[in-house]
């Protein structure tokens, strides 16, 4: 009974969600963020003592609470097993985590409904950890919908907005809301399959399952759990709900919408890599739809002008470098790209806070520019997260992304290319928004600029850690080619054995390859980054030549409203949903007539024509919808005489 | 024992007429607590006394009544559910000062129904207990006498429910003609033939409608709407419990042979209510309009299961009980609070967890668990549905089940939107009701009960269908 900690790193931030949600509106301000912040780095000491234990012995840790549904030989526990991956998982969530909360103390000290906040807040870490801790699907749905909801919430945070200037905090939620439900479809159907066809749903039991059984079924299985994984990691065709979450307030656009729960796509296919390689078919799916995301989303990124929106698309893209590594079988790649990911874009999306603030709730990167004096600290540190993220050498990110590159290379030239050019965007428009935001100069008036200032210590002292973080988190994996140990891959190396054997081991590149194609990624980010910075940092003519010229305009344009593919959904799938039940609602309730406007108009009206008739609120007419029924009945049951 | 398995249903009567006695002695206010300590101390008394029959599975009375696990399971469920009614009801005649205290001694009539519904052996006791329970909602139905919606809503129940009596009952005729058998075991042993599958047919509406399955669902939006609400909440949860166990007894124990008939239609009719009661569920803004839709979801999940029981009785009855029980508790406690509020539109809602932030915690509980969300008894529920619907491999009418509970999340969540995330309409907090707030407590801790530690109540599920068959 060794492991009974285990429960208290995610029973902390539910005993802080628990005070704040109930009694925080009459406490202190400093006392609810003392407490919001305190539980989560409880829980982040315990999750290092995790680590370093298994660090030391190599096996996992489990621990189970109490057996939550036993029916004949299903046993689904409420228990814990906490292995190298979900032991990374949790000291990321909790230590960005708990960065996150002190820099939210500094962030949110003008809101009035801060106990709320902080509730949410460590809901949201209760509910993540839940989801990597669990050691059975059912457990871990718990915790993917807590997420889900958490994320919900926090989004529509301040709902007040709604009814003045920004119409769309609650339609962003709902989108959202929409999205998630698309996934989860897809995640709860495998669930079933999955318990339909190996009688169990524990993690631990099914990798050891015969997973050679019915091809088609696996095939089917992995692709509805992937499907569930681009709805919370927001890859094509479910990713439009992300860059709209950027709604909610900053830091939870850093921890939810950056560092965490957009990963529970990644960590699930790497929980279950022992299933999912058994399907070509859905390996090379992930890889596509990643890489497609990759570039598509990075394109979008090229031309926003709202800065939390550019990181979103980054976001976006990023995670799509993560699944193209899990597609290609490089589990431990991706995770790597996960957790440094982690660490990079909450520090810009914190960065960017800063910056946010200093500008007076200014978003719009065309209003900024030569910050870089004025707020020093931000600025170093923001540029350390962008030189991460562009994937300059030696910072977290190029060590992560050119391992996935590396191995994408090996195994698909063409995807290793689109992801090449992905990576050049990657490079262009975080350099552009450094540009924009630090360099040039200055688009505030006089009074505006008097006002720009460095955030409070505790915002600075998180910023710092991150760019700590960020400078130097990537190099735990140093490839072998560069003399380093790749101490990380190694590490996650006995959770994904079983995947790993399966595919047969991976063909090594020559050290040689290693460093050529090193080289030419670096010179592809190091010129698009150039670019990026050259063109933005001075008001050069070839920028506006873009705009103006025909096609270049063109392009702009359709990258700028993001393809269109907003209002295609909203058309398709929004409408006809909404469309259908008011049109229904009419059979059945026959007070309004006008309307029928939707598209669905003509078939429904026909119905509705008999339909109405029936249902008036009469009680003849519901009878005589008993007696159709019964007619139904009977004649099925005289076809069967 | 025989004298035993009449204790619960002999109690509710005597409290009963304790209740319509009582009225001659107490005026006033008085009269109203005097009944509620009546009514609470009859119901508990037979929930003691019904516990104390599990284990028994016996036949009495010449096959007339059939204690068995399951039945008295469900005997329980829907005493809970009349015990947390009658509980709700007090604060409701309060609030509309209502003295008229038949309406506690009806309540109590219609749980001795339930009672009878859910332990009957024949036919005819079956039959009984079905008019026992449906006479005295007809009345509660129509108790509110000031409000005309109150009178329609009682019109047409009664009308219409005597339409389906009327092809339940010919079903009935049918059976027998065919068998020359009333007692629900025997009729199992009748071979196939024209005469019962007719039979079944007929009876099929008959229980179609009462526990509100699409197409025989029209009456529930208007009754729900117009009743009491207490007396909705009991419809929706002790009338569903009582009809269902009379349903899925009849159905697996007499029409056992004829499994592939009621497999189908019951496979279809599950789909048509799910789609239904969520797609039009969504343009409700009036409460009690939308958790009548979403009570006809419901009832279509539990057909999903039921449809299920042709290849798995065993976990699909198991599935149906473990539902009827989490939906109890569920659905009470949010027309609980619906009472407590005095409320019953969506809009004025917004931002009342604010004014009453435990009241607010409850009703997000409730319509949590109605979605379905996990860690609640709603998730527990449709878990097992989903999960014995697809081990049957009932996959396409699955994926719709899933497709429109996850529809359904959007309008339950809405609600919860509307009570954190809209600002506060002026409207005077309503006064506290313990008698509410105690119901709400009980059904708070039962969602969660249900919902994080079920293990309990899923053993003892597990072997009701064997005890049917003992």
């Amino acid at each position: 009974m060794g492991n009974t900690y285990l429960l208290f790193i995610p029973i902390l931030p539910l005993i802080g969600f628990l005070i704040n949600g109930l009694i925080g509106h009459k406490l202190n301000r400093k006392v609810v963020g003392t407490i919001g912040g305190a539980t989560v780095l409880g829980s982040f000491i315990l999750s290092l003592m995790t680590l370093f234990r298994i660090l030391g012995d190599g096996n996992a840790v489990s621990y189970v609470a109490f057996h939550w549904i036993t029916i004949a030989d299903l046993d689904i526990t409420f228990g814990f097993r906490i292995d190298q991956l979900s032991a990374v998982m949790i000291n990321v969530i909790t230590g960005v985590g708990f960065l996150i909360h002190v820099y939210s103390n500094g962030y949110m000290h003008e809101d009035k409904s801060v106990a709320r906040f902080f509730a949410y807040l460590n809901l949201f870490v209760f509910s993540m950890l839940i989801l990597v801790m669990a050691d059975n699907i059912v457990l871990m749905f718990l915790g993917w919908e807590g997420v889900g909801l958490c994320s919900y919430l926090l989004i529509g945070f301040w709902y007040q907005d709604m009814f003045t200037k920004k119409l769309s905090n609650a339609d962003a939620g709902k989108k959202a809301f929409i999205v998630n439900r698309v996934g989860d479809f897809g995640f709860l159907l495998a669930i079933f399959l999955i318990f339909m066809t190996f009688g169990t749903l524990n993690f631990e039991q099914l990798s050891h399952a015969d997973m050679n059984i019915a091809g088609g079924l696996i095939t089917a299985i992995t692709l509805l759990l992937f499907l569930g994984a681009t709805g919370k990691s927001a890859q094509i065709p479910l990713y439009i709900w992300l860059p709209d979450a950027m709604a909610g307030p900053t830091p939870v656009s850093a921890l939810i919408h950056a560092a965490t729960m957009v990963t529970a796509g990644i960590y699930m296919i790497g929980r279950l890599s022992f299933m999912f390689v058994h399907s070509e078919t859905t390996m090379l799916t992930i890889a596509v739809i990643g890489t497609l995301t990759a570039v598509f989303s990075a394109t979008m990124g090229l031309t926003q002008n709202d800065i939390k929106k550019v990181l979103a698309y980054s976001t976006v893209s990023q995670l799509g470098y993560m699944f193209m590594a899990m597609g290609v079988g490089a589990f431990s790649a991706g995770i790597f790209h996960l957790m440094t990911h982690a660490f990079f874009k909450a520090l810009l999306f914190l960065g960017a806070g800063s910056v946010i603030l200093a500008c007076h709730h200014e978003q719009d990167m065309r209003k900024m520019g030569a910050l870089k004096d004025k707020i020093p600290t931000t600025f170093w540190m923001f540029a350390i997260g962008s030189l991460a993220l562009m994937g300059i050498p030696p910072f977290a990110g190029f060590f992560s992304k050119d391992d996935i590159l590396a191995r994408v290379f090996v195994e698909h030239k063409a995807l290793w290319a689109l992801g090449l050019v992905g990576a050049g965007m990657t490079a262009f428009y975080t350099a552009r928004m450094v540009a924009m935001t630090f360099f040039g100069t200055s688009k505030m008036t006089k009074k505006q600029e008097l006002h720009v200032h460095e955030p409070g210590i505790s915002v600075r002292f998180v910023l710092i850690a991150l760019g700590v973080l960020s400078a130097i988190g990537g190099l735990i994996g140093i490839p072998a080619a560069l003399h380093g140990g790749a101490h990380f891959s190694h590490f996650l190396d006995p959770v994904f054995e079983a995947a790993q054997a399966h595919q047969g081991g991976h063909h090594h590149l020559s050290h040689l390859t290693e460093w050529i194609l090193m080289v030419i990624s670096i010179a592809v980010v190091a010129t698009g980054g150039w670019l990026g910075f050259d063109i933005y940092s001075k008001e050069k003519s070839i920028r506006k030549n873009f705009v103006k010229h025909p096609i270049g305009g063109k392009l702009h344009h359709i990258s700028y409203n993001k393809y269109y593919i907003d209002e295609i959904y909203d058309f398709v799938i929004v409408k006809s949903i909404m469309g259908g039940s008011k049109a229904l609602w009419k059979f059945f309730d026959v007070t309004i007539i006008d309307g029928f406007v939707n598209f669905v108009a003509d078939i429904v009206a026909f119905i509705s024509g008999i339909m109405r008739k029936i249902q008036t609120g009469h009680t003849n007419s519901y009878a005589f919808s008993i007696f159709i029924g019964a007619l139904g009945i009977l004649i099925y049951i005289a076809s069967r005489l | 024992m025989q004298f035993q398995a009449i204790y619960p249903g002999s109690l509710l009567v005597a409290a009963a007429i304790l209740v319509l006695m009582a009225q001659s002695f107490v005026k006033g206010e008085k009269k109203l607590t005097i009944s509620l300590i009546i009514s609470l101390i009859g119901v508990i008394l037979a929930i003691f006394f019904t516990f104390k029959l599990f284990g028994v599975n016996e036949s009495f009375y010449e096959n007339a009544l059939r204690v068995d696990d399951f039945g008295v399971f469900l005997s329980l469920v829907a005493l809970i559910g009349t015990a947390l009614t009658i509980l709700i009801s007090a604060g409701y005649l309060k609030k509309v000062k209502s003295y008229y205290t038949e309406y506690y001694a009806l309540i109590l009539l219609a749980a001795c129904g339930m009672v009878f519904l859910t332990i009957s052996g024949d036919l005819i006791t079956f039959l009984i207990g079905l008019e026992i329970m449906s006479i005295s909602i007809y009345i509660l139905a129509g108790f509110n006498r000031e409000s005309k919606k109150s009178n329609e809503a009682a019109m047409k129940y009664f009308i219409l429910g005597a339409f389906s009596t009327g092809f339940l009952l010919f079903g009935m005729s049918m059976v027998y003609g065919a068998t020359g058998e009333i007692v629900i075991s025997e009729i199992g042993k009748a071979e196939k033939s024209a005469g019962m599958l007719i039979g079944l047919g007929l009876m099929l509406v008959g229980f179609l409608f009462k526990i509100g399955a699409v197409p025989f669902q029209n009456w529930v939006p208007d009754v729900y709407e117009g009743a009491p609400t207490p007396i909705t909440a009991f419809m929706a949860a002790g009338v569903k419990t009582a009809g269902f166990a009379a349903f899925v007894r009849i159905i697996l124990i007499a029409f056992q042979n004829c499994g592939e008939e009621w497999h189908t239609i019951l496979q279809v009719i599950a789909v048509l209510s799910m789609i239904v009661g969520n797609v039009v569920a969504i343009s409700q803004r009036n409460i009690k309009r939308l958790l009548a839709y979403s009570s006809i979801a419901h009832t279509g999940y539990m057909l999903l299961a039921f449809a299920a029981a042709k290849s798995d009785p065993n976990m699909a009855s198991s599935s149906i009980l473990f539902y009827l029980f989490t939906y109890t508790f569920t659905v009470i406690g949010a027309f609980g609070i619906l009472i407590y509020s005095g409320r019953e539109n969506l809009d004025d809602f917004a931002g009342f967890a604010h004014q009453k932030r435990f009241m607010g915690i409850a009703m997000t509980v409730f319509f949590f668990s109605l979605a379905g969300i996990p860690s609640t008894a709603g998730f527990m529920g449709k878990l097992f549905i989903f999960m014995t619907a697809i081990d049957q491999k009932l996959y396409w009418a699955s994926v719709i089940g899933i497709i429109t509970s996850m529809i359904s999340v959007f309008y339950y969540l809405r609600v919860v939107v509307y009570l954190y995330m809209k600002p506060e309409v002026t409207r005077a907090a309503p006064l506290t009701d313990w008698n509410v707030a105690i119901a709400s407590a009980v059904s708070v801790i039962g969602v969660f009960v249900l919902g994080l530690i079920p293990q309990s109540v899923i053993q003892l599920i597990l072997t009701t269908y064997q005890s049917m068959l003992q």
